[in-house]
């Protein structure tokens, strides 16, 4: 780790830098060259379709899997060589809703009492306020769970500690849009009150659009985009213009990731800088109607429709 | 932005992980335990009464001991099994791989505490059979004290090798029936096969100085609990049990560095 | 001076502006409505992320941009304070100007010239006087505000 007094957040170590990641599982490739890099304090969306990459790159971040090549490392560390100390700054909310073999006697009170004894940091109080706010019974056992409770559980298990990372594989997967909710609500409180990195992979960029600073587009084992929020407004726009009536069926001369045509209208969205874009395609005689900002779920969508094409 | 948010976080000190485990145990396993020490105390109550009456003659707790010993070599064997990791076959244990230890040493530390349940389940069940016995035959009688620790030793020995299993595998009751299987086959199956070494087999497994026979029925031949035959050919079954506890452990160690990860698809 | 501002910020999902602008714009609305005065406490960082259930940083940003055109103050360890210079005489015709701003981009995109634009907006603005004022005449007794 640099040792920068600049409280830029870009000079300041990465709370993951991972270059490369190959792994796979016997004959399935499921990472292949997968390169992330996530600021300190950043509030990272990685977007992606299933088997894209996205669970297992965050199970050997835990230190759950092992790498078959390339460097990770968590807050400078890595966690094959120093799996514990990796795992005591994470918080995970694993892909599955269930928490594995624990006994369906064990009651949620124990539970959480089993986690807290493995997590110095563990604030009951926090603990107590989650369980109410996310409506969990203590009480209950935790085979009487549905999989939304048992979502819920893993949620508390994951933020009471108030880790410097946090992992959280489709957090709300199973969760009843009032829940989901509550729980986005739950993160951004969680967020002011300490400073996070957090790691959200997620299918519906829309839920956590608001959360988010960071992207990341993964696909088949890679990640293709990764960046600043700011940066994919400024750099995916929706151009509606109007083609000339001699070249219709001229390639548009900027880079286009989804087209829709109907006649001489066209809407495309496309990379690159506005202004670039819009003198190259004045150059190409072609008339400019409106430029739009997309949403993140907009934009993430045609990034992913492009590598698919 | 605060430099607290970046300090980084500690690890959980063995001392806590050992008794998060120990109470984990106890809340999980607990009905097992006791059930165990029931049966102690039960076999070490009956065994007594019938020494009392028949023609055993008034026996010790060591004597009791060394007859019950048989049951309790299953049970030993199987406690890793149905106790240490019951419902946590290595597929099904992720939880236990996700807390902040290292993998390696969070598995040995659930063996050894597994290890001390079923000590103190055993303590608990040949106390409660020693009053029994004291009670049915109005006071036991004493010595044999070697017999105990003979019986530590074999019954841990027993532990560990059914440790191995449980920790490797889904289906660790299949591999120790298979063991044992392969093994009386072996042990019949080579000397009438007329194969070479065959002395030497038997030397290792059955009846040698080192082997693990004597290793595992230490206490039987030290009670005395089956006549004077057995005792007499070699008077010490400590060796055997020094070499195969080593062995045992070395399987256990090397078991639990084997890394056992999910497989299948994201 | 207030305790509770009427400030009541409500983010639109479908809203190509970014989150902090948001932000910023309707804490201006506030202002030139008069609902905020200068002197009034804004919500917390912590508590306005936690209610709108956004980022923190996002509102860190949105208030560090208006504090740096003036708008607002922040005070250590007190929150952040709407200063004297900002009253509705100054709020109004920067929202006058991003209102007209949306309009004219509209407007472009439909292929409708500025002057065409103003003089529906005179036509509509009319149309719409006379309609409040029918619906007036019109209403029941008794139907106070």
């Amino acid at each position: 780790m640099t040792a920068d007094p600049s409280h830029d957040a870009a000079v300041r170590s990465p709370a993951i830098q991972a270059s490369e990641l190959c792994k796979s599982y016997g004959k399935t490739p499921a990472l292949r060259g997968a390169s992330l890099t996530v600021p300190e304090g950043a509030f990272f969306l990685l977007v992606g379709p299933n088997g894209a990459g996205k669970t297992t790159t965050m199970r050997l971040l835990s230190g759950l899997d092992r790498l078959d090549a390339g460097e990770l490392r968590v807050f400078g560390l890595d966690p094959a060589a120093e799996e514990a100390r990796v795992r005591a700054q994470i918080g995970h909310v694993p892909e599955d809703g269930t928490l594995g073999p624990a006994p369906g006697r064990m009651r949620v009170a124990w539970l959480l009492e089993h986690q807290a004894a493995y997590r110095p940091s563990w604030d009951r109080a926090y603990e107590a306020r989650l369980c109410r706010a996310l409506e969990i019974r203590r009480d209950r056992r935790f085979g009487d769970l549905s999989k939304g409770q048992a979502r819920r559980v893993q949620l508390v298990m994951a933020l009471a500690h108030r880790p410097p990372l946090l992992l959280l594989d489709e957090p709300t997967d199973g969760l009843d849009p009032v829940v989901r909710e509550r729980t986005l609500a739950l993160l951004a409180d969680h967020l002011s009150a300490m400073p996070t990195t957090v790691l959200l992979s997620t299918h519906h960029p829309h839920e956590a659009e608001k959360l988010a600073d960071h992207v990341g587009v993964m696909m088949r084992g890679r990640v293709h985009f990764q960046g600043p929020r700011s940066v994919v407004s400024e750099r995916v726009k929706r151009y509606r213009v109007l083609l000339p009536e001699s070249g219709m069926d001229v390639s548009p001369p900027i880079s286009v990731v989804r087209s829709r045509r109907s006649g001489r209208s066209a809407s495309w969205v496309a990379w690159g800088a506005e202004a670039d874009n819009r003198s190259r395609l004045v150059r190409a005689g072609i008339e400019i109607r409106s430029v739009e900002t997309l949403t993140l779920e907009e934009a993430t969508l045609a990034m992913l429709s492009e590598e698919e094409s | 932005m605060s430099t607290e948010a970046m300090k980084i976080r500690a690890v959980p000190g063995t001392v806590d992980v050992c008794l998060a485990q120990a109470r984990r145990m106890a809340r999980a396993q607990w009905l097992a335990a006791v059930a165990m020490a029931a049966g102690i105390a039960i076999g070490v109550g009956v065994l007594t009464w019938m020494g009392s009456t028949g023609a055993w003659g008034r026996s010790s707790l060591a004597q009791a001991v060394g007859r019950l010993h048989g049951a309790l070599q299953v049970v030993a064997f199987l406690w890793p099994m149905m106790v240490t990791w019951r419902d946590e076959a290595p597929s099904r244990r992720t939880y236990h791989w996700s807390q902040p230890v290292q993998r390696m040493r969070h598995q040995l530390v659930r063996t050894a505490v597994g290890g001390a349940a079923l000590a103190a389940a055993l303590a608990a069940g040949g106390l409660a059979g020693w009053i029994v016995g004291a009670l049915v035959q109005g006071g036991m009688a004493s010595g044999g004290g070697e017999v105990f620790v003979a019986s530590a030793g074999s019954l841990g020995l027993a532990y560990l090798l059914g440790s191995v299993p449980a920790l490797l595998s889904d289906h660790a009751v299949l591999w120790l029936i298979g063991a044992y299987a392969a093994s009386a086959l072996l042990m019949t199956a080579w000397p009438a096969l007329g194969w070479p070494g065959a002395h030497f087999l038997e030397a290792a497994v059955t009846h040698g100085r080192w082997s693990l026979g004597r290793a595992l029925g230490a206490p039987a031949i030290l009670s005395g609990a089956f006549g004077q035959g057995t005792a007499t050919e070699h008077p010490e079954p400590w060796s055997a049990l020094a070499v195969w506890l080593a062995v045992a452990a070395a399987g256990v160690i090397v078991a639990v560095s084997v890394r056992q990860e999910r497989s299948g698809a994201t | 001076m207030t305790d509770t501002p009427g400030l009541l910020i409500e983010l639109r999902s479908g809203d190509p502006r970014p989150l902090y602008v948001q932000i910023m714009d309707e804490v201006r609305r506030a202002l030139a409505l008069g609902d905020l005065e200068p002197g009034d406490i804004l919500p917390s960082v912590r508590s306005l992320a936690s209610e709108l259930a956004i980022n923190p940083n996002t509102v860190a940003k949105a208030y560090r941009e208006l504090e740096s055109d003036g708008t607002v103050r922040g005070r250590r360890g007190r929150g952040t304070f709407v200063t004297p210079a900002a009253r509705p005489e100054t709020e109004r015709p920067r929202i006058t100007r991003e209102v007209a701003r949306r309009a004219l981009r509209d407007a472009r995109r439909h292929g409708i010239s500025v002057d065409r634009l103003v003089r529906a907006l005179r036509e509509e603005a009319g149309r719409e006087d006379r309609t409040i004022a029918s619906m007036s005449a019109h209403a029941p007794e008794g139907e106070g505000p």
